[in-house]
């Protein structure tokens, strides 16, 4: 914009101090830059003037779930797992690289008896329809469950909501089986500053 | 009695013809300076088009104004345009005129005619801006700015 208005000056007519500052251009950037240009007049030569259009967008983040369900994955049952097309689903929509998705283990409203539950969240890589920021994730990757899990969001989402996956399993303790009966383990999704 | 005709008919000839000579043109000229002026800038506005935000439209237009009576078009491009890091970046802005006073009154896309002079103390030009994001996306949170510059081409 200065840029602009310096070739303007250097290409009209001036005083023989006004050649000089066209001579000088980092000099005159800074007397433009202070004086700001609010009136530009010509003679022969085009001439620009800078006007702003400005706003701002709000951050706003919302998230979605769906449950998963868990099925035993061995015999004799020494653990129940929800992965793959029984996994829980969250989809966030959100604009604001402040914030994160946290997924936490509820145990006072779970139910595991004598098992151990765990969580893992992944970014499916397909389909790009719906995987966009947490596209390629996994945590853990391996090793250690995590308790709580915090996802970065670091760029905003498709306005439609991304979609990453809750994979749970309950494992019983070592050298044991789960006991027989009902299991639910409940996972709290939410999104924190 | 012939011959004195034909004297007094060349004579009357050569009257009429001078006197046609005695009528020599009085010219009055002038020139008008070609003159332009552009100025009182006035800052525009974006407003979200939804929450959460896909894109930011005008909410009060940016004006320049023009004084000019000689001068072909005023142009308007996209300087520099500023937005919180993101990926995807969002669109290039899209600009242009919107309607405005006297000789802009009607004035759209981003180049304005200038063959008729504007009022006296300058005609008012008014420019929309509109940011988009990338596709399916959205914006993210943060100030954005599009600087537009106004030129007047001779």
């Amino acid at each position: 914009l200065v840029a602009a208005g310096l070739l303007s000056f250097c290409d009209g007519e001036f005083h023989s101090n006004q050649i000089n500052k066209c001579m000088r251009p980092t000099k005159l950037l800074t007397i433009s830059a202070i004086a700001g240009l609010s009136l530009i007049s010509y003679g022969r030569s085009a001439h620009a003037l800078p006007v702003n259009v400005t706003g701002s967008v709000s951050s706003s983040c919302t998230l979605a779930v769906s449950p998963g369900s868990l099925f035993e994955d061995t015999v004799p049952e020494t653990v129940l797992v929800g992965n793959g097309g029984n996994s829980g689903t969250v989809v966030v929509t959100c604009n604001d690289s402040a914030k994160r998705l946290k997924l936490t283990i509820n145990n006072a409203a779970s139910v595991v008896n004598n098992g151990i539950g765990k969580i893992r969240f992944v970014g499916p890589a397909l389909p790009a329809s719906t995987n966009g920021v947490f596209a390629g994730i996994a945590l853990p990757l391996s090793g250690p469950a995590i308790d709580p899990i915090i996802v970065a969001i670091a760029n905003p989402t498709k306005s439609g909501g991304d979609t990453g996956l809750i994979q749970a399993r309950i494992e019983a303790p070592p050298n044991k089986l789960l006991k027989a009966g009902s299991y639910n383990l409940v996972v709290d999704a939410e999104i924190t500053p | 009695m012939k011959k004195i005709l034909t004297i007094a008919v060349t004579a009357l000839l050569s009257t009429i013809a001078g006197a046609a000579h005695a009528q020599t043109p009085v010219n009055f000229p002038g020139t008008v300076t070609s003159a332009c002026t552009l100025s009182a800038p006035v800052n525009g506005t974006l407003v979200e088009n939804a929450t959460p935000a896909t894109g930011l439209n005008t909410g009060t237009p940016a004006s320049v104004t023009v004084t000019c009576n000689g001068a072909t078009s005023l142009d308007i491009a996209t300087g520099t345009f500023t937005y919180p890091s993101q990926t995807p970046a969002p669109l290039a802005p899209v600009i242009g005129f919107t309607a405005g006073t006297g000789v802009f009154a009607l004035s759209s896309g981003v180049t304005a005619s200038l063959d008729t002079p504007t009022g006296n103390t300058g005609d008012i030009a008014r420019i929309n801006a509109v940011v988009t994001a990338a596709p399916t996306k959205l914006l993210k949170a943060g100030p954005y700015t599009v600087v537009v510059n106004a030129t007047i081409t001779p």
